[in-house]
């Protein structure tokens, strides 16, 4: 190890010596393209995970009544679906994607903490250990849903404390991977690489990172409260004790909500660098591009009690909050046309990174206009808490940041490893997602509207089919995703070999350096012109 | 009634030749339709201006979403590199930003105001003809009447759904039992009646954890608080039996604590008023008297059904890990005042809620019954009510 | 331009009104490249974040305004 630590500078000769091989060179790893790959392939598991709780809980609702599931391990796998799906794979994939991209994209040796860097991945396994671990002890996992609200979660058994506990871990692994991207972007771009000539995807996640810091800490505040709570006697969200169960509800949205952009602003970022490059033509507006993506972000820290239209806020606080989020719907529309401004009259391919793009704009902007019906309070009321909210937050969470991160893997990959993926399986993968998709969530927009609460382990005759439906595609979009990694692993043991720039029109400085990268790039910085 | 058609034939054709479970059954009456598509037929203003907002907004985006992707499929379509469209070069124009910013603001204000003057609506319980109050609880809902005729009637409301219908493990023709059963998981023993054309100010609590008071056809849902009170109205224009359920996440049985509100005539309403009253009197048990043990195991033996056995279970063997057993358990065999304080209190920071609520009579009796049932021979094996009334102070 | 960029922030001379313009630019979500480049070049960062805070506090004390008003 001290090799590695003592010769940071030696590359003039030979890369493939001065640094460690076998475990040791994923232990102990510094280098921003091997802390990346372990942050994919860590998303990718728990991606598989989350699913796994996902197909089984949609294996007990396929019909009504309870066949093999006891409601309350229901809860369990509905909660830690939801947990795992947020923590464990959304938000790691993209800081995989920043840690390998951002030091290509910026011109930069490396990110700017490395070993940092390494602590902040090797802080998500253990965590990923202690929240699947906690299925095995006395009561099961934490039952509270993903949103753990008091005082619920005050009444788990002790699977609870381990998801707190993995919380925090995650949280400090998200705050410590922030200050190293804000770092990196702001110090090491490369000469002649002002702000504004950073490509898309930086300049989202730099936005990103701000928000992060800014409400990772205020999660974790809130389920160290909730901790108290459970064993230290402290009552802030027991009103016996003169607490507030609602406020709970707050500080966790005031996380919550920004939680939200944050899982989509990197996904608008890699939309921003696919779409350019596959209609032949920049991007355009890119300065306002920059502009909403600041306005979102600023929105989304005051828009927090929207999800919580039934907590019985007063007529004020009701129509702030509908009037912030129906606010909310303009920048994000922006980006909207500025993409499809970008194809139009462009000249353009659909490779599967481009199927992926334009099939993420089409179906989030669906999860859009749902957002934007909830936001009106009134209506709020009837369609809060219902299937109709899972219909929404799966269609900007699973079509929104899902495809994007498909969209950019295929992007990126021949960069990573060197070889075209095969784009017939890519193809493949791209249609068996896109139909497979929407047989699972858009039946969930009626179930929703005719009343059907989520969280149900078991619901009326009436809402039978829709839920057979939706099951059916579940487990077709579960196995579409077997396609992707089929295509990984094939695409890493070989293939055609990759040019430099891959991509006809791709732009940028990861576009010049071999493919598959080095284990070392711009040693000596680049200049842009 | 056609895209409901429409509909059914999705779900068949998705589901191959496979009969429709849903259809079979017939829709509920006052709950949700076979394969319903939209918001529930309302039953208030408030909830048919829900319907007339849900549209409005609907219609506003379906425009929005057929003008934006016309253009984005017309240039995919046509702006391809396969038909030797050659790219163009423009990358911004201020002023058409500028527009496609401004236009979805001013839609959006035109969807504020109506939304604003809706709110300010719902929220306007002021002035009720009757309040209620409804108390969550894990998992079933108490409902007291504070104000207006009817004042002083108080019952709980539970699941009236047995469980054979539901748990095909336990039971192997639930299937069976449940597809005879329309309103199956949406019917309760108490329903809560009101009057027609009377408005209804509902004050919601709960009990243990946060529940969500949710009545589709009354365009209503408020969260129960523990500890806290919220409020919310409605005004029923139609006689009949509407149906809801919990909507807040609360444990276990989230999905088996529905809500039914009868609405009937004022004349009916007075009478079932009337009934009510008197059947309380007569149900009113002298907690003074000293019972016998058979009458107390009888009784307790029904109470336990009612609020002990989806946790603790029939046999007493409770759910490993989740719900302690009962049968052998030591609080239960000690001595009779420390299981009526958790009984009277629950285990703070466990589903063990509460049961305050239950009469003296009610928890004498179940305390009575688990001390003798299944394997359990405690010493002093009869709890009378009065020990229960002394132990409340 | 470039070199503009890379100045050192205390030579950086942006008025108040070019400051709450970028401010204001960012809250609405368009702006011109060229307007871009002009703030990237001239704003004080420091400048810029105590202004975003203040229209931040202006921005939620307009709505609250509102939505006071429209709630009678």
């Amino acid at each position: 190890m001290s090799a590695v630590l003592d010769h940071p500078g030696d590359h003039a000769h030979g890369h493939a010596h001065d640094h460690p091989s076998g475990w040791r060179r994923w232990l102990y790893a510094t280098n921003h393209k091997d802390i990346g790959t372990m942050y994919l392939w860590f998303s990718f598991a728990m991606l598989l995970v989350g699913g796994v709780n996902a197909l089984l809980l949609r294996t007990e609702l396929f019909q009504p009544g309870l066949q093999i599931l006891r409601p309350e391990f229901f809860n369990q796998l509905t909660t830690m679906h939801g947990l795992i799906m947020v923590f464990g794979a959304v938000m790691p994939a993209f800081v995989g994607f920043a840690n390998w991209q951002v030091p290509l994209m910026i011109g930069a040796s490396d990110m700017a903490f490395a070993r940092l860097n390494n602590f902040s991945f090797w802080l998500l396994p253990v965590a990923a250990s202690l929240l699947i671990v906690s299925y095995f002890v006395p009561g099961g996992a934490t039952a509270a849903g993903w949103t753990l609200y008091a005082p619920l979660s005050v009444q788990m058994g002790p699977g609870m404390d381990l998801a707190i506990l993995a919380l925090h871990l995650m949280g400090a692994s998200s705050i410590m991977g922030s200050i190293n991207i804000i770092t990196t972007i702001l110090n090491m771009r490369a000469p002649g690489m002002p702000l504004m000539k950073m490509p898309m995807f930086c300049w989202t996640w730099l936005i990103t990172a701000y928000l992060l810091l800014a409400v990772m800490p205020v999660l974790a505040g809130a389920v160290t409260m909730v901790l108290t709570d459970r064993h230290f006697g402290t009552s802030f969200f027991n009103a016996a004790g003169g607490g507030d169960p609602v406020m709970y509800q707050h500080i966790f949205w005031f996380f919550g909500h920004p939680e939200v952009y944050i899982m989509i602003l990197p996904a608008f970022g890699i939309i921003s660098e696919v779409i350019p490059t596959f209609a032949r033509k920049p991007l355009f507006g890119y300065s306002s591009m920059v502009y909403a993506t600041a306005s979102i972000a600023i929105l989304s820290m005051i828009v927090w009690a929207h999800h919580m239209f039934t907590t019985g806020m007063p007529v004020t606080g009701q129509l702030f909050f509908m009037y912030a989020t129906m606010l909310i719907a303009v920048p994000t529309g922006v980006k909207i046309f500025n993409w499809v401004a970008t194809m139009w009259r462009g000249s353009m391919t659909f490779e599967t990174p481009m199927l992926f793009a334009v099939g993420f704009i089409f179906v989030f902007a669906i999860g859009g206009f749902t957002g934007l019906i909830m936001a009106v309070a009134p209506l709020d009321i009837q369609i809060h808490d219902t299937y109709y909210i899972v219909a929404h937050f799966h269609y900007v969470l699973v079509a929104g940041s899902l495809f994007a991160l498909f969209s950019g893997t295929y992007y990126w990959i021949p960069k990573w490893t060197g070889h075209m993926y095969d784009e017939r399986l890519g193809k493949w993968h791209f249609w068996a997602s896109m139909i497979t998709f929407n047989i699972t969530f858009f039946p969930m927009h009626f179930l929703g509207l005719a009343g059907m609460p989520r969280r149900y382990a078991d619901y009326p005759m009436q809402f039978a089919d829709f839920n057979a439906v939706v099951t059916i595609g579940a487990f077709g979009f579960g196995l579409s995703q077997l396609i992707f990694l089929w295509m990984v692993i094939r695409c890493i043991k070989g293939g055609a070999k990759a040019s430099d720039r891959v991509w006809e029109n791709a732009h940028g400085l990861e576009w010049t350096v071999p493919s598959p990268a080095p284990f070392h790039t711009f040693e000596t910085p680049p200049v842009v012109k | 009634m056609k895209p409901k058609r429409m509909a059914d034939a999705l779900a068949v054709a998705v589901l191959g030749g496979w009969a429709s479970i849903a259809a079979a059954i017939g829709d509920m009456p006052g709950g949700p339709k076979v394969n319903q598509l939209n918001l529930t037929a309302p039953v208030t203003r408030i909830a048919e201006e829900q319907h007339w907002i849900h549209w409005f907004v609907m219609w506003i985006c379906v425009a929005i979403f057929v003008a934006v992707f016309g253009v984005m499929f017309y240039a995919v379509w046509k702006h391809r590199k396969s038909r030797g469209h050659a790219p163009a070069s423009f990358h911004e124009s201020t002023a058409v930003e500028i527009a496609w910013t401004v236009v979805p603001f001013l839609i959006i204000v035109g969807m504020a105001i109506p939304a604003t003057r809706m709110v300010v609506e719902q929220k306007d319980t002021a002035n009720a003809d009757l309040t209620v109050k409804a108390t969550g609880y894990q998992w079933k809902w108490g409902y007291d009447y504070l104000k207006g005729d009817g004042e002083g009637i108080s019952f709980l409301s539970m699941l009236s759904t047995p469980r054979d219908q539901i748990e095909d493990r336990n039971y192997p023709d639930a299937k069976a039992r449940r597809e005879q059963n329309p309103t199956y998981l949406m019917e309760v023993d108490n329903p809560l009646v009101v009057p027609v054309n009377r408005k209804v100010r509902v004050v919601i609590t709960a009990n243990d954890v946060i529940h969500a008071w949710y009545m589709p056809a009354l365009g209503v849902k408020q969260d129960a608080i523990p500890g806290f009170v919220r409020d919310t109205w409605f005004k029923a224009e139609k006689t009949g039996v509407f149906r809801g359920q919990c909507a807040e996440l609360c444990g276990k049985d989230h999905a088996f604590m529905p809500i039914v509100v009868d609405v009937r005539t004022e004349a009916d309403y007075l009478k079932w008023v009337e009934e009510k009253k008197k059947e309380m009197l007569a149900r009113t048990d002298d907690p003074t008297r000293e019972w016998q043990l058979a009458d107390l195991n009888a009784r307790g033996e029904k109470v336990y059904a009612a609020n002990c056995v989806a946790c603790h279970q029939a046999n007493g063997k409770g759910v490993t890990g989740s719900f302690p057993a009962l049968d052998g358990s030591k609080v239960v065999l000690g001595k009779s005042q420390a299981q009526l304080d958790v009984v009277l209190h629950g285990r703070p920071g466990t589903a063990m809620a509460p049961f305050r609520q239950l009469s003296d009579v009610e928890l004498a009796a179940v305390v009575t019954y688990t001390r003798n049932a299944w394997g359990n021979k405690a010493s002093d094996n009869v709890v009378q009510p009065s020990e229960v009334t002394a132990a409340r102070r | 331009m470039m070199q503009a960029d890379r100045q050192p922030a205390s030579r950086r001379k942006a008025g108040m009104a070019a400051t709450f313009q970028a401010v204001g630019a960012s809250f609405f979500g368009v702006r011109g490249r060229g307007s871009h480049e002009r703030d990237l070049a001239g704003l004080h960062p420091v400048r810029v974040i105590v202004a975003g805070l203040l229209a931040a506090a202006l921005f939620v004390l307009v709505l609250v305004t509102v939505a006071r008003m429209a709630a009678g």
